[in-house]
């Protein structure tokens, strides 16, 4: 688990502290594509919207008026860009894109597969399910940290995290015994 | 409740991409050369400072008499300043035909 960011790195970066920034970068880019991911379902695209809104955010940091509620700011700016460009596109176009794009970018057929299944077991959840279920198993967050960030108790993000996995095992389940849940 | 990890190793986005993509982000992260417009508020000091030093050159140009004035009509400047003071273009015509 990363260690929480001190507020004196957000306030830094905002005296345009370059290291500071790049420390911001670094711990906050990752769950920033969670996020996005969560909400798109695309990889390719969640990368490219979590570079643009870590880059917007950095350039306007002046803005975020609580820098010990930084990772909360930060991201509601990444779901809400992801959620403008789910709104912009068809559903139709972006499961054509889902299946590209994890093709794609996946080494190899193994790979894909599971990655394939993955995105399509997400799609059974509900976008907090998988803000929470993808930043506690893959960013190793904890139930305070998502709790903070989300703006949720932490009793909820540990019940929103059990009936998320509890979920995408059945999903997975379903899929791995030749279902037709990839839609 | 359900205590064990999903495996999410499959969406993980490789090392070498990830450290591009963490490049790019630095590189566009860097804010735009501040215009005169976001300058304004720190050189408002220099602002006010100009500001006062017009207003006063103004003062001793308002507390002048029409005589004073009267009596440099000739100098186009002081012609200019009377015109500015007074409204009337008589000094300024008469020091325009003075050329």
């Amino acid at each position: 688990m990363a260690a929480p960011l001190p507020p004196e790195v957000v306030l830094r970066a905002q005296q345009g502290d370059r290291a500071a920034i790049e420390a911001l970068v670094r711990r906050f880019l990752r769950p920033a594509y969670l996020v996005a991911l969560s909400v798109v379902r695309l990889p390719a695209e969640a990368e490219d919207l979590a570079q643009e809104s870590v880059a917007s955010a950095m350039r306007q940091l002046e803005a975020c008026r609580e820098p010990a509620r930084f990772a909360g700011w930060l991201l509601t700016q990444v779901r809400n860009r992801a959620l403008n460009q789910l709104a912009a596109r068809g559903v139709r176009q972006r499961h054509a894109d889902s299946v590209q794009a994890a093709e794609q970018g996946a080494d190899d057929l193994e790979r894909v597969v599971l990655r394939q299944q993955l995105l399509a077991a997400l799609e059974a959840l509900t976008a907090q399910q998988r803000e929470v279920v993808l930043l506690h198993d893959m960013e190793s967050w904890t139930h305070a940290e998502i709790a903070t960030s989300l703006g949720m108790s932490e009793v909820n993000s540990r019940q929103v995290l059990s009936v998320a996995r509890k979920a995408l095992r059945a999903k997975l389940t379903e899929l791995d015994n030749g279902g037709t849940g990839h839609g | 409740m359900d205590d064990e990890r999903i495996n999410f190793s499959a969406l993980e986005v490789p090392a070498g991409r990830w450290e591009a993509l963490v490049q790019r982000t630095l590189e566009r992260s860097r804010p735009a050369p501040p215009t005169v417009w976001t300058q304004l508020p720190r050189l408002r000091g220099a602002v006010f400072a100009l500001a006062a030093l017009a207003l006063l050159s103004w003062v001793p140009a308002l507390s002048w008499s029409n005589d004073e004035l009267a009596e440099t009509a000739a100098d186009p400047a002081v012609a200019l300043m009377q015109y500015s003071v007074s409204g009337d273009p008589t000094a300024l015509l008469e020091s325009a035909h003075g050329w």
